[in-house]
């Protein structure tokens, strides 16, 4: 049966061969560039690249949104803005290696005969969401750590799904393309290194400036995280030293609608749930507590991060005062009226932690209304989404 | 002639595992259809794929070929460096400046884009610049 279709499509191909204009034509595209070899290196580049963006991404949305069987531990403290850092960092390296290789593998777009047989015809409808899921992926990342949404979709949802669908049809490509991939790259000298035109770039050339490109855009935007290259980052999106009290903020009190709520005197901080002794405690009241001191960043799931010196009261003390049982989990939840963020989950090993505060104070001050202010959750390892601001109660499960 | 079909066990293998997690993927996105609006989303998806190939690759192949029809050869390679940088940077530095920002929040894109841009592409074409000069004069010393 399979031979047959396969009998039937190349008689359908000798008849449409006068077809084969343009882009179609046989040696349509000249260049050495367009060789096996480039496609093979800018491949394993990207599938590594890719696989770091997804494996962190993924991790991500089960820090948020946690499975079951999944509890994200809070130590060590820094880990999370490493792995967001990463996948940030990569997917906009990814950016040339992407462009690169989709100019490297374009004459295949309209290679001759279209479809061969059964399996050419399935790798290459595969290569649709691989394409345009690549493509989307990058783009909205960008997109999204600019702030700037054209579209209908809620981001971080249509991201996430994207990337399943892109890997999908990455885990085909890898299936068709792993055996010429190895067997290139195995090769010392697979052809001889020659430009097409006299004075043009050569195959490695052509790959070094490529990776000279990655190399570039990291460091215009990498310093929105790794703070010593933050002068030389002119492109990113952040300034880990630019905000209030010298750090930046994500969502604004304004935006938040909590500009009255969070400053009038008679604000409370209540705990509540599972405890023998509810409390509503006033700033005042915090203020008198035993304070701790702590280094943590803050590290944003758009990728920028920054650490700043916390100060407050642990939440395990308000926890032991109001009697709430061993091994607690807490949901912190917001003055904030609405929205996906107004509350946050700490699983038993995030409100244990000793370092995970009620904080009201930041670098030597009171904290600032955009930074939370009367009093907000820091912790170690957690998405900057997760250490909830303008905190109104705190509820044991 | 040499086929492009892929084949082998290994192949068939990793297509079925391939379509199970695409397949799982578009099932959450019809799934939380209120939140990835898979209409918008799907023209998103394919305008991606469209836009690159019927748009930014033919526009690439059209600079390739008035620089290989008009450049001088000496210059060639030094230009297309010039040119792959540049457009790396452009192509990350655009959202950033053809988007609103956010002025509501002012440590949300706090420098000036634009200008930070125009740093980068000044950086890239002095330093391919620098680069074909010592080659010129290389070339020189040799033949003195």
């Amino acid at each position: 049966m399979v031979r047959r279709v396969d009998q039937a499509l190349n008689k359908l191909w000798d008849r449409l061969a006068p077809l084969r204009v343009g882009p179609l034509k046989q040696g349509a595209f000249t260049s050495r560039l367009h060789s096996e070899h480039t496609a093979a290196w800018l491949g394993m580049a990207l599938g590594i690249s890719f696989t770091i963006c997804f494996a962190t991404g993924v991790l991500s949305h089960m820090i948020q949104q946690p499975p079951g069987w999944f509890t994200w531990p809070a130590r060590p403290a820094g880990l999370y803005r490493i792995s967001q850092g990463f996948h940030v960092a990569t997917g906009i390296a990814a950016i040339p290696l992407l462009l690169a290789k989709l100019w490297t593998v374009f004459p295949r777009l309209f290679s001759w005969p279209p479809v061969e047989n059964v399996a050419h015809a399935l790798e290459r409808l595969s290569l649709l969401p691989l394409v345009g899921g690549s493509v989307f992926l990058l783009m909205s990342g960008l997109n999204n750590i600019a702030l700037w949404y054209p579209w209908e979709f809620f981001f971080p949802a249509a991201h996430y799904w994207a990337a399943w669908i892109t890997i999908g049809a990455l885990m085909v490509h890898i299936g068709a393309k792993a055996s010429i991939t190895a067997s290139v790259l195995r090769k010392r000298e697979p052809e001889p290194d020659v430009p097409t035109e006299p004075g043009g770039m050569t195959r490695r050339g052509f790959l070094t400036t490529v990776a000279g490109a990655a190399g570039l855009v990291t460091v215009a935007t990498v310093g929105q995280t790794i703070r010593p290259l933050r002068s030389l980052s002119v492109l990113a999106p952040r300034d880990p030293a630019v905000g209030p009290q010298g750090f930046p903020v994500n969502k604004t009190a304004r935006s938040a609608r909590v500009t009255e709520t969070a400053t009038d005197a008679s604000w409370r901080l209540a705990v509540q749930g599972r405890v023998d002794r509810p409390l509503s405690l006033s700033l005042a009241d915090l203020q008198a507590m035993d304070q701790r001191e702590v280094t943590l960043p803050i590290a944003c799931v758009e990728g920028w991060s920054a650490t700043a010196r916390w100060k407050g009261v642990p939440l395990n003390d308000l926890l032991r005062l109001a009697g709430a049982p061993g091994e607690a989990e807490v949901t912190a939840e917001s003055l904030q009226p609405r929205g996906l963020f107004r509350k946050s989950e700490l699983n038993r090993l995030h409100a244990a932690d000793q370092d995970t505060l009620v904080a009201l104070e930041v670098n030597g001050e009171p904290l600032h209304l955009e930074h939370g202010f009367p009093a907000r959750i820091i912790g170690p390892n957690r998405p900057g989404v997760m250490q909830t601001k303008w905190l109104d109660k705190l509820v044991v499960k | 002639m040499k086929s492009n079909a892929p084949q082998g066990k290994a192949f068939w293998i990793m297509l079925a595992l391939g379509w199970a997690v695409m397949l799982f993927g578009v099932r959450g996105l019809v799934l939380q259809a209120p939140r990835t609006h898979p209409g918008n989303f799907s023209l998103w998806f394919i305008g991606s794929a469209l836009v690159h190939d019927a748009l930014i690759a033919p526009l690439v192949f059209l600079v390739a070929v008035v620089v290989v029809r008009v450049v001088p050869q000496r210059f060639r390679r030094y230009l297309q460096t010039a040119l792959i940088l540049s457009a790396a940077a452009v192509v990350v530095a655009f959202p950033m400046i053809a988007g609103p920002g956010k002025p509501s929040n002012p440590s949300a894109l706090p420098r000036d884009y634009p200008a930070g841009l125009l740093t980068v592409l000044a950086v890239v074409w002095a330093g391919t610049g620098l680069m074909f000069a010592i080659r010129l004069l290389a070339v020189r010393f040799r033949h003195d």
